[in-house]
């Protein structure tokens, strides 16, 4: 049995809010499987890990595992079923940008061809690992998709699990510590002792008993000598947020400008860590757990989803006719983008759908009532920062602390006047960023064109310096060549 | 008329007094507070692109920041487009100008593209490119590195062939931008979704 | 309205709606003691106050509609009823509500954008501009006007019977030679009902009352209102030492507008400060001002200036009060950068 303590985090956040939790809409059925989809689609820039190149051709079979996209960070996407590769085209995808962009798409052909890799036998070396989270495709399925062994150095010292699942209406990481603990526990486990960690943090809100119940017996199996410590959070948005959950839990707070890995610690998502588990074994990332969930939809639940699955049949999973929907919100209604062509598919960052219609409030002026930043869990002053956007003055937005803004749309929520201000964050920070990086492109150019200028001034003198000891030796012949012949004469 | 001598008297001596102290006090702050160097002209030089192209005249965004400093008009550099004029006007805390130059030509970020299959490798173009973005020897290929060219076209004019283009600066495959919110404040339905209470 | 929200209200409509709920029991209280002027004056200044943001929100060729019905400017209108002179002239109050929603607010931008608070401007600019009436036609509340002596009085024509000092004039000008003994005599302390001051302590409890309410269903934050409160409570006190020459502590705060203006005028949440502790000290600034305007300046109350001085000094206090943004390692200083 491995060693664990369940506690109540004594520390709360400053800021954040307490909306409707939705979450019984969706765990009130049992989470199933989906039938396997007459298409599959794989955005080949978009799925996660950067841009990347197709490995696979039209006409090309394909098993289930085959890579078909290797991306510029080293991360492999897999097929998620045996099938051929049917066109590589341009199509909508699961993507806030709504653009369309080159796609792989397959064909499945229902048979259980399969391509995986060969089992890891413990023990090996953190190297191992990594190269096994690259060629399984291993990045962050809560939502941010980051390529998770880029997270792991031997400088970290704790691995937390984010259990929180503090966004409303989504219950996908909750139901796959229901019915796949043993992997999570497995997969913290085997990293933690890769990377020599010595306590795993499993921070959970307390509205999660059935996961919480389902964590303990799995902890009283395991065999693991790592110790959990697990921290019951209270019921707040954004708890779930990495900078946030590391503070409730170890009482860190992360500087600004750094990551929570530079402080030493490794926020997981359950779903990375199962997956991670499964990887060991040899099984790369094929399928994810995603809430399809809202008040639009007829029947609510969790499926386990083939990667590449079109909405479009996600939403018929539900018993809805996806004609009867405007548009779906991928994610939560916190930080979710909306789509609206049905026949994109389904990536490893896609963790619910959700399907409400809200009406839409007029935007009026700002009152600066200060509810945004009583609201604002990393305590930034929001009406500041909107009304320096507003105005085109981004340096004062920054001053104001814009890069730490961490995009959870809390001021949103409490706003009377209706402002979107999330979205202003979030076009000021990729403005900033944006900014940032054509200063440093201008920064370099600057350094390469003095460093162009002091080498052709170099080079300069060396020429005349050659120039002169040239012109000095044929000076000296000159002078000894006129001697002589007065010497002769 | 003695005591209104000794008021208007007591004014006059008491303001010039005072008026000396302020005086003495500023030049001691003058001295005290003195800033080495001229941060102004390094002030300028972070607003400019660093392009060091020379359509403003000067040979590279250095000169022109001293120039600049000292009270050349600040719309001559077309690289930097409307936003750098504004922003050096914000800096000096003067009246923006309109650029002085073509502005949709100046919008466009471009870079240097070598056709590979007419360069003959004479090494012009790289002893002109004031960033050293284009790697090549004598009779070696020729390529800009995208990444490093600055687009201010001086290898085109050297090249005795006619082999390089100016090209959009090609943007990564995974690029996108957020919806502006202002787009979203008029229509309000956008791409995100709003969680209300 | 018992059960206490988790949140201010979600709309700028419903905030406006729940002050002016607030503002019910003082108003009552006001025509009870006072007479049916306050009813006149709150009916002209509603009134203008419409018509003017119309006509303001037509030639800024705004939509009418939305910022009508949001209900600021009724609020406005209402607030400054509230603080002129019980038997003011109708062009009294239709020169003031105008002034301050024009000059106050429009002006700037509209809502959301003026950097003072409205109705003090209206207020302050009518009081210099029209000294006398401001100062003699404040009702006595021993001896309130009829609904007719109240319109004769709306209309231009008041009458000496019913008007009086207040109870800061009186402590201003007949008091400084009384003892507070001597004082005590006086027909509005010595008939007051609660034991403080006749009238005006209804109309004090009244405005307590609905700022409490306004409290508990949290439109407002605690900061303005105990920080004005304690801070003349505090000055007043420490100063009091000699009960024959200085103003007593609870005429302080009982008399003038120091609790309505608490919980209704420092609470104007677009020219006061925003951060929580920003509100506090804005209201400790006007608490200090009024103190000292109150005890050494020309004008016997001095809300409507202090709260004035204070405006132009929240941007400042908003840029030192921010609170340490996790991550670093000390608050933010300062405005900034530049664009």
């Amino acid at each position: 049995m491995a060693e664990y303590q369940i506690r109540r985090c004594d520390r709360h956040l400053t800021g954040g809010i307490h909306p409707e939790t939705h979450k019984q809409l969706s765990t009130a059925e049992p989470c199933v499987f989906v039938e396997t989809p007459t298409r599959l689609l794989f955005p080949i820039h978009f799925s996660g890990g950067g841009p990347g190149e197709a490995l696979v051709r039209v006409g090309d079979p394909v098993a289930k595992g085959t890579p078909i996209i290797r991306c510029q960070s080293g991360i492999v996407h897999v097929a998620s079923r045996a099938g051929t590769v049917l066109e590589v085209t341009d199509h909508a995808m699961a993507h806030p940008s709504s653009e369309r962009s080159a796609c792989i798409v397959i064909e499945p052909d229902g048979l259980d061809r399969q391509d995986y890799l060969s089992p890891m036998n413990w023990p090996f070396d953190a190297e191992t690992l990594r190269e096994r989270a690259i060629e399984a495709g291993i990045l962050g399925l809560g939502g941010a998709g980051f390529p998770s062994f880029k997270k792991w150095s031997n400088r970290t010292q704790t691995l937390i699990i984010n259990a929180a699942e503090c966004e409303p209406y989504l219950t996908a990481d909750d139901t796959l510590i229901r019915i796949d603990t043993h992997s999570m526990i497995r997969g913290a486990c085997l990293l933690s002792r890769t990377l020599d960690i010595q306590t795993i943090v499993i921070g959970i809100e307390d509205n999660k008993p059935e996961a919480l119940e389902a964590i303990e017996c799995a902890l009283k199996e395991s065999r693991s000598d790592c110790f959990f410590d697990i921290v019951l959070l209270d019921t707040k948005y954004p708890s779930g947020s990495a900078r946030q959950l590391v503070w409730l839990t170890l009482g860190i707070e992360v500087p600004t400008g750094s990551r929570s890995v530079e402080a030493g610690v490794i926020v997981h998502n359950p779903g990375t860590l199962a997956a991670l588990s499964r990887a060991i074994d040899g099984k790369p990332i094929t399928d994810r757990i995603v809430t399809l969930t809202g008040e639009s939809f007829t029947r609510p639940k969790n499926v386990i989803a083939p990667i590449g699955t079109p909405i479009s049949h996600l939403i018929a999973a539900t018993d809805t006719n996806p004609q009867s929907l405007h548009s779906v919100i991928i994610g939560g209604p916190m930080m979710g983008y909306r789509v609206t062509d049905f026949s994109a598919g389904i990536t490893k960052t896609t963790n619910c759908l959700l399907a409400r219609e809200v009406e839409v409030q007029p935007e009026s002026p700002c009152i600066r009532c200060g509810a945004c930043a009583t609201a604002c869990p990393v305590r930034l002053q929001p009406q500041q920062m909107v009304a320096a956007l507003k105005g085109d003055a981004l340096n004062r937005a920054i001053h104001e602390g814009l890069g730490d803004c961490i995009e959870c749309a809390a001021c949103n929520a409490v706003c009377p006047s209706n402002i979107p201000l999330a979205e202003w964050f979030r076009r000021g920070r990729f403005e900033m960023k944006e900014r940032a990086r054509e200063h440093q492109q201008a920064s370099d150019a600057r350094d390469r064109f003095e460093a162009r200028n002091t080498r052709l001034e170099r080079l300069a003198q060396e020429q005349e310096a050659k120039r002169a000891a040239r012109k000095a030796k044929s000076a000296d012949a000159l002078n000894k060549a006129r001697k002589a012949r007065e010497e002769i004469s | 008329m003695i005591d209104v001598l000794v008021t208007v008297g007591s004014g006059v001596i008491g303001l010039t007094v005072i008026g000396f102290a302020g005086g003495a006090l500023l030049q001691y702050a003058s001295k005290a507070f003195k800033v080495e160097g001229n941060p102004l002209v390094e002030s300028i030089d972070e607003l400019l692109p660093q392009t060091q192209c020379g359509q403003c005249g000067h040979p590279g965004c250095k000169p022109y920041a001293e120039a600049i400093a000292h009270g050349e008009s600040i719309n001559r550099c077309p690289p930097g487009g409307q936003t750098t004029v504004d922003r050096i006007a914000s800096l000096l805390g003067v009246e923006s100008l309109p650029l002085d130059a073509d502005t949709a030509a100046a919008d466009q970020d471009l870079v240097a593209l070598i056709i590979e299959e007419e360069c003959i490798g004479c090494t012009k173009c790289i002893q002109a490119c004031p960033v050293d973005a284009i790697v090549g020897a004598a009779k070696l290929m020729h390529t800009v590195i995208v990444d490093d060219c600055t687009g201010c076209d001086l290898c085109i004019d050297p090249c005795p062939v006619d082999c390089i283009d100016m090209v959009e600066r090609p943007k990564a495959p995974d690029y996108w931008t957020p919806i502006h919110p202002k787009v979203i404040s008029t229509d309000r339905f956008g791409q995100i979704e709003m969680q209300h209470g | 309205m018992i059960h206490r929200p988790a949140y201010p209200p979600r709309e700028t409509r419903l905030v406006m709606r729940s002050v002016l709920i607030a503002l019910l029991p003082g108003i009552v209280a006001m025509s009870i003691f006072f007479g049916a002027g306050v009813l006149l004056n709150l009916a002209t200044a509603i009134v203008t106050a419409l018509l003017s943001e119309a006509l303001c929100l037509k030639l800024r060729h705004r939509s009418i509609q939305p910022r009508l019905s949001d209900w600021s400017v009724v609020l406005t209108g209402v607030l400054i009823a509230l603080s002129l002179p019980q038997a003011a002239p109708w062009w009294l109050t239709i020169a003031a509500t105008a002034s301050a929603v024009i000059l106050g607010k429009h002006l700037y931008g509209g809502l959301g954008q003026n950097p003072v608070n409205p109705a003090m401007l209206g207020y302050a600019l009518i009081l210099i501009s029209a000294p006398v009436a401001m100062t003699t036609l404040w009702i006595n509340p021993l001896n309130p006007p009829d609904v007719e002596a109240a319109w004769m009085a709306f209309i231009g024509n008041p009458s000496d019977a019913y008007t009086g000092a207040t109870t800061l004039e009186l402590y201003q000008s007949e008091f400084s030679a009384l003892t507070a003994l001597e004082a005590k005599q006086h027909p509005l302390f010595a008939n007051a009902q609660l034991g403080f001051i006749y009238g005006y302590e209804w109309v004090a409890l009244a405005y307590l009352i609905g700022g409490l309410w306004l409290l508990y269903q949290r439109v407002i934050s605690w900061h303005t209102p105990v920080g004005l409160l304690a801070t003349l409570l505090i000055i007043s006190a420490f100063f009091s030492v000699d009960p024959d020459t200085a103003t007593p502590v609870w005429v302080h705060l009982i008399a003038g507008a120091s609790i309505f203006a608490a919980f209704f005028i420092l609470t104007d949440p677009v020219s006061g400060a925003t951060s929580p502790k920003g509100r506090l000290w804005f209201a400790i600034g006007v608490g200090v001002l009024t103190y000292i305007i109150r005890t050494y300046g020309q004008y016997p109350d001095a809300i409507a200036f202090s709260v004035l001085m204070m405006n132009f000094a929240a941007p400042m206090i908003d840029h030192y009060t921010r609170p340490r943004i996790m991550g670093r390692e000390a608050s933010i200083k300062g405005p900034g950068g530049q664009s």
